[in-house]
């Protein structure tokens, strides 16, 4: 019959050595996560796949544009974000569609659906190598969320081992102002 | 007696794990490098005229370069240009799904890829280039409904490309079920 | 022999007790699950109830001919509609409030579209910190007979920070956490 002393001794160590292997591993979902790249709204930030450069951030109570001839106007609880970009594709034709705004408190922001139809949108539009667009990503966050924002791009919501990039706003102390008009031009 | 056997299977059972847990990653990672391959385009072929690809002989009909006032007296702004890709595939052999997963793009030299313009706004284009005619499908719904044996089928695909790359470009076919293997036509224009 | 003979009844006897007794855990549990979920606290129409993922108060509730949005409902379909403040307690914007909300009393009823006041249109993302008032429609067939009374369950969520599949962090199910009665008027038509 096996002596339950020596049975005790393996038992125990194995089940430690498995125990401290599976808390120092990392979770899958952090493995197979983002690939990625952060910099300063003053500078083009580029991954592999894609780069963006943020032009302005502006801040609205209200934001107005025309739809098929149409005047729409959206209210908010909070105040409106409208963070205007360029996007660059280096590889291969790639649409931008997930962006989100990391707010004061940690909080993600995804761009509002609301506005999905205001004109220049970037996240409608499909990047062409070389041929770099403008446009803008339309967010609304609380009023004491938008000190020391983080702008996170990436070609689809959790991205798997595909590019994020990841853009520090600057707090320029621009007031709000209450209708901002989005143009076919953009802002 | 019994004990031993007994005792030998269970060694042999312990023994085996490593290897059976061996053989179930490869064989998950091959299904995967399998689903991989069936996913780029490596193995390309380029012809200058004729190539039998997918149960049919693809050439190349015209190609189009917009953007630029030559054609159509169409400018586009700064370096956008547009392509539009004609190919003309006869079926040799009953084709069924075999176009499956169609797709179609442009490269050029440097590894940059484009992709077609989605159907909505390439019928968009086509009905103001020529407002009287149907647009022409794109291999998407043509692989949906192929033409049977003998007959030829017209295939129309839209590109957006910056002005620097059009010398270079070449435009490249291939489907789910024959990739790494595609075909490929230069496109020289100028 | 006889020792043999006494450990060998020994180990059978503590089997039986520990089947026996993992049984009775299991009555237990479920039993007391039972209870748990016959003890749904009941709240007051209009009172904030946290459900993990959700901050919900619902004021009250009416049948209506018409959707919030001002498009007809389906034919011969009617809408149980429920009005109410929403707030998104978590820390990423979301549009997972599908099974915040059941009708207990009410049979067979699909998950309910949301519409947003603000803007008379369907419902997105609801973002953290920013309470909205929204309406919840169910649509029921026509003929149904619906109570005088309407009950509504509300769902919890509880957060994971690693989850037993993937170790990734989500919101899982957590039972329900509150139950509310309004009375179900019939709509005044617009």
């Amino acid at each position: 019959m096996t002596r339950p002393a020596p049975m005790v001794l393996t038992i125990v160590p194995v089940a430690a050595l498995l125990a401290a292997l599976q808390a120092t591993t990392p979770p899958y979902a952090m493995l197979t996560g983002p690939i990625r790249t952060t910099g300063h709204q003053t500078e083009t930030v580029l991954s592999t796949t894609f780069g963006v450069k943020v032009h302005r951030v502006l801040k609205a109570g209200t934001i107005a544009y025309t739809r098929f001839g149409r005047a729409v106007q959206l209210q908010t609880s909070g105040v409106w974000i409208v963070v205007s970009a360029e996007l660059r594709a280096f590889q291969e034709t790639m649409p931008v569609r997930a962006a989100t705004l990391i707010g004061a408190s940690g909080r993600s922001y995804r761009q509002s659906r609301r506005a999905g139809e205001a004109p220049g949108i970037l996240s409608a539009k499909v990047v062409q190598p070389g041929l770099p667009t403008t446009g803008i990503f339309v967010f609304e966050l609380p009023d004491d969320e938008t000190l020391g924002m983080k702008l996170v791009l990436s070609e689809q919501y959790d991205p798997q081992l595909k590019d994020e990039i990841g853009v520090f706003l600057e707090d320029d102390g621009t007031a709000s102002r209450d209708r901002l008009e989005i143009g076919k031009d953009g802002v | 007696m019994v004990f031993d056997r007994e005792r030998k299977m269970w060694w042999l059972s312990l023994a085996s794990l490593p290897a059976l847990v061996a053989a179930a990653v490869v064989i998950n990672a091959w299904r995967n490098i399998e689903n991989y391959r069936h996913r780029i385009e490596t193995d390309i072929t380029q012809g200058p005229d004729h190539l039998d690809y997918a149960g049919a002989t693809w050439r190349l009909e015209n190609v189009r370069l917009l953007g630029d006032g030559r054609d159509a007296k169409l400018r586009l702004p700064g370096q956008m240009r547009l392509v539009i890709v004609r190919l003309v595939a006869t079926a040799t052999r009953d084709i069924g799904d075999a176009w499956g997963q169609c797709e179609v793009s442009l490269t050029d030299g440097t590894g940059r890829r484009w992709l077609p313009l989605d159907v909505s706004l390439s019928n968009d284009i086509s009905r103001d280039l020529d407002p009287g005619r149907e647009p022409v499908s794109g291999c998407g719904i043509t692989s949906l409904k192929p033409p049977p044996k003998d007959h030829a089928a017209l295939i129309e695909e839209k590109f957006v490309v910056p002005a620097e790359a059009v010398p270079v470009l070449s435009v490249k076919l291939s489907t789910a079920a024959l990739r790494p293997k595609a075909i490929g036509f230069a496109l020289d224009l100028n | 022999m006889t020792r043999k003979m006494s450990r060998a009844w020994l180990t059978k006897l503590l089997a039986g007790a520990g089947g026996l007794l993992a049984a009775a855990l299991s009555l237990g549990y479920s039993l007391y699950e039972q209870r748990e979920a016959d003890m749904i606290p009941q709240v007051e129409a209009a009172t904030p109830v946290e459900a993990g993922r959700w901050k919900v108060s619902v004021s009250r509730s009416t049948i209506d001919a018409a959707m919030p949005n001002g498009a007809r409902i389906s034919p011969g379909k009617k809408a149980i509609v429920a009005e109410m403040m929403l707030e998104n307690i978590s820390a990423e914007s979301s549009n997972l409030y599908g099974n915040l909300i059941k009708l207990a009393n009410v049979h067979d009823a699909s998950k309910p579209q949301y519409y947003l006041k603000r803007d008379r249109a369907i419902l997105w993302d609801l973002h953290p910190r920013m309470p909205e008032a929204v309406t919840a429609v169910w649509e029921v067939p026509a003929t149904l007979s619906l109570p005088t009374v309407l009950r509504l369950r509300i769902e919890g969520a509880i957060f994971k920070p690693r989850d037993n599949l993937y170790a990734a962090p989500g919101w899982f199910p957590s039972g329900s956490v509150a139950e509310v009665a309004l009375p179900l008027k019939v709509g005044i038509e617009p």
